[in-house]
């Protein structure tokens, strides 16, 4: 019984702020299970999903979960995770976002073909194959999601509950992860075709997120009662400026990502037109 | 007759039977089961407000304490006639005051200047050893300068919280590292300009429903 007492999730706490580091059970064992389940698979089920002679795994895979995984842990554990669930909505952005843009690509693109396809065939995965199957869909699921998660009677339910807490983390990263699996689906298809579609996708993703944002920042008052009645982590910024500062990074802060993903499809064109020009 | 043919029959008188209770229950002998709303209650709903309304209004208190540049701040006097917060709390409050304070003040500075350049708000520091006049102003700083600071002896603090119908202060809970934690009260006092509170507020009262109060008893006042 006692363990139902434990704060296992980091979640939104009448208690005033500290510093003072807070270790969340719940985390850690997902943290590790997740690791864990990587390594095991490369080691001992990858030799026999892959043709003789090639790579289980690419260094740059493996180095693109190690960094997906370092960063799930710091946005989900103590301090950005409990910042995010109940102190301050600047945490919460960067959290989103976080989980959304950065760790979801990074874990896709650091999990071998053999090992999606591993997931995504086991029972009861329908569900995520039919996404994953149809970009438009997972697109649309993807910003349902962070409709609903921001509407203050929702955020403001969730986020005191443990479990509640919870299921919007996971959240977040599966409509992520399934959002990204979906538009790599276009790998299949011819280079030039496939960056557009993408790019498409990617745009999408984020300047919908704007509309979220415009309200954060315009708002007369606090949205969420959760971060209003908070005490304040950093006493000079009031929840107010909290919700701006917010809304500016939901602005802001996608830019350098939607730049990035320019950037690469930029490159990736011209190379395919470089191939061309040489094949002529 | 068979027992099958019965069964709706009784299903229906056992349903009359519940509703003629509960109706009945509910009227008692034609009088209403909950009492009718008070003067206060019926202002509170026609004009919004979200503070709890006194049956009968409370007068505003009559005391002098010391203010933050060190002088004596007689409340009545000074507040005569002005919508007026009145708060005990606690400096080294580590939740309720300083969220109270804050969202006052983020609700005076969205209200239009000539409806908040009307209120008062007057803290009163009720842990007299370390909320010091120099220490209040610090703190009140924090949130607003306009904000009046207020503090005393433990006799005057307590004789100014008795004043106000406010259970006085006491030393709740050693804390590790030498600390302690004030229990006060949690709620504010709003006088209107007639001088009397109509209304207390409660932990929980958003900045929106601070904005909305304030600006419709500075405009309006409180209906007489």
């Amino acid at each position: 019984m006692a363990l139902v007492n434990v704060a296992w999730w980091c979640s939104a706490q009448k208690a005033p702020w500290t510093w003072a580091p807070r270790f969340y059970p719940g985390v850690w064992v997902m943290m590790i299970a997740l690791l864990v389940g990587y390594v095991y698979a490369i080691r001992r089920v990858g030799p026999s999903k892959v043709a003789a002679g090639e790579a289980v795994v690419t260094r740059d895979q493996v180095l693109s979960f190690g960094v997906g995984w370092v960063l799930l842990w710091v946005a989900t554990d103590w301090p950005v995770g409990l910042l995010s669930a109940g102190y301050l909505l600047t945490a919460h952005m960067l959290q989103y976002m976080l989980y959304s843009l950065v760790i979801a690509p990074l874990l896709i693109r650091g999990t071998p073909y053999w090992m999606q396809r591993l997931v995504l065939d086991a029972r009861g995965m329908g569900w995520a194959r039919w996404f994953v199957e149809r970009p438009f869909s997972a697109f649309v699921l993807y910003n349902v999601v962070l409709a609903l998660t921001h509407l203050p009677a929702v955020a403001d339910t969730l986020k005191p509950l443990q479990f509640g807490s919870m299921f919007m983390d996971v959240l977040w990263l599966v409509t992520g992860l399934l959002f990204w699996l979906a538009i790599g689906k276009f790998d299949r298809e011819p280079e030039s075709l496939a960056n557009g579609k993408r790019l498409l996708y990617v745009i999408g993703i984020t300047l919908l997120p704007t509309i979220p944002g415009a309200f954060f920042v315009y708002a007369e008052f606090p949205i969420y009662t959760t971060f209003e009645f908070a005490t304040r982590a950093f006493p000079e910024v009031s929840a107010q400026e909290d919700q701006v500062i917010a809304g500016m990074l939901m602005w802001m802060g996608m830019t350098p990502i939607l730049l990035f993903r320019l950037a690469l499809a930029f490159f990736a064109w011209s190379e395919v037109e470089s191939q061309r020009a040489g094949q002529v | 007759m068979h027992a099958s043919d019965t069964r709706p029959r009784l299903l229906i008188a056992g349903i009359v039977l519940a509703t003629v209770l509960v109706v009945t229950s509910c009227g008692g002998d034609g009088e209403p089961a909950t009492p009718a709303p008070t003067e206060a209650e019926r202002v509170v709903a026609e004009l919004g407000l979200h503070g709890s309304a006194f049956a009968e209004p409370l007068a505003k208190p009559d005391f002098v304490l010391t203010d933050t540049e060190g002088g004596s701040f007689d409340f009545l006097e000074e507040t005569r006639g002005q919508v007026t917060l009145l708060y005990f709390g606690y400096t080294n409050c580590p939740d309720v005051c300083p969220i109270h304070m804050a969202n006052i003040a983020a609700a005076l500075d969205q209200m239009p200047p000539e409806l908040s350049g009307h209120v008062r708000v007057v803290f009163v520091g009720v842990d007299a050893p370390r909320d010091t006049p120099e220490r209040v102003r610090e703190w009140l700083d924090f949130f607003s300068e306009d904000f009046v600071g207020l503090t005393g002896t433990p006799d005057e603090l307590e004789a100014a919280q008795l004043a106000a119908f406010v259970p006085p202060a006491f030393v709740d809970q050693q804390l590790e590292g030498g600390g302690y934690t004030v229990s006060h009260a949690g709620w504010l006092y709003l006088y209107t300009s007639d001088d009397l509170a109509h209304l207390r507020y409660p932990s929980g009262i958003r900045q929106s429903a601070w904005a909305h109060d304030l600006s419709v008893l500075v405009e309006d006042g409180w209906p007489s």
